[in-house]
């Protein structure tokens, strides 16, 4: 694809968790901001590309769906979400996982249609669809032959 | 309290291959759950269990469970000393477990995003609590072509020792925005009772 962007490890670190690594590819993480600089954890992603989009996965268990913002603001992409409190009623015997807020960010590439992005959230994962704008999605050429 | 942790073996479903993608020759490797019979290691499977040692995710995201956080919650758990306080054990095994317990229920919680009921399967032996799911990320979409993976995907197995004979025909267990919840009431013998104490 000629999406690719080259986007540099400078000035994209920021945030309290995780570290801003980047890829030269259309959605580039560009670190994670939370609440006032609280703990919050970055999502695992999946960012899977199809001729007509790109669809970004997050696991984000626990969340309350209407506490899941995502937003675009010019070439960035934030998704932040809010977990439903949990409490432990009792004694703790076993700790292996910590429970706080989501937040992370990518980078987006050109071509991305972003007033059509569309988020659902399902099972504890937020899929967010970014769709390419016509220009740069794949048309396959039917060859004629005489 | 301290002595039902201590009690509390547990049975981890990769390490025991060796291999986790990504992975590379980091030192997580060399702390894998012991095993064997030793005081707080994992106990030895057999039979049934011995298949779950090789129920493993086949694509554990590499980085994620050793992140600059889970190291600061290690920090801060492991600082507030006392019976109260169980270390932040980190994850050595998927999914990771959140255990705990009152007078009447042991809880056992899973953050397991993206799976439903039917893919999840529970089960109780005695004392032992198997989890076993499957999750297929993706990867079978025409055209579709992944540019970051990250999140695990395949079958996992895991079997915990609970600390006390729980009531098989009352368990229950709830997924919830990917967030699954099993609350196993104690059996009648080993909830705590309060022993009035008699003044002389």
């Amino acid at each position: 694809m000629s999406m690719m962007q080259n986007a540099t490890q400078s000035g994209v670190q920021r945030g309290s968790a995780g570290s801003a690594e980047c890829c030269d590819t259309t959605a580039c993480e560009c670190g994670t901001t939370g609440r006032s600089g609280a703990v919050v954890f970055r999502p695992s992603v999946d960012i899977i590309e199809t001729d007509a989009a790109y669809s970004v996965q997050l696991d984000m268990p626990g969340c309350d769906p209407s506490a899941i913002d995502v937003n675009v603001t010019g070439n960035e992409l934030t998704i932040s979400g809010r977990v439903r409190e949990r409490r432990l009623v009792g004694d703790a015997l076993l700790r292996e996982y910590a429970v706080d807020d989501f937040a992370r960010s990518f980078r987006l590439g050109q071509g991305i249609d972003t007033g059509h992005v569309r988020a659902d959230y399902t099972n504890g994962v937020l899929t967010v669809t970014l769709p390419k704008v016509e220009s740069v999605r794949v048309r396959k050429v039917d060859v004629r032959t005489n | 309290m301290a002595r039902l942790a201590r009690r509390l073996h547990f049975v981890v479903a990769y390490p025991s291959l060796g291999h986790r993608p990504g992975a590379g020759t980091s030192s997580k490797h060399t702390r894998c759950p012991r095993r064997g019979l030793g005081p707080g290691g994992c106990r030895q499977t057999k039979g049934e269990f011995a298949m779950l040692t090789r129920c493993l995710p086949v694509n554990l995201p590499s980085a994620s469970y050793d992140s600059p956080i889970d190291r600061l919650f290690n920090e801060m758990l492991s600082g507030l000393g006392g019976e109260l306080a169980v270390p932040f054990q980190g994850v050595k095994a998927f999914p990771a477990l959140n255990i705990w317990h009152d007078e009447h229920n042991v809880f056992v919680e899973a953050e397991l995003p993206g799976f439903s009921m039917e893919q999840v399967d529970i089960s109780l032996a005695g004392r032992e609590l198997t989890l076993q799911a499957r999750r297929e990320t993706d990867s079978t979409v025409k055209g579709a072509e992944f540019i970051r993976r990250e999140r695990a995907s395949g079958t996992f197995g895991r079997t915990i020792r609970l600390p006390v004979n729980v009531d098989a025909q009352q368990v229950t267990a709830k997924l919830s925005d990917g967030v699954l919840m099993v609350t196993l009431p104690k059996a009648p013998e080993a909830r705590s009772r309060k022993i009035a104490v008699n003044a002389g």
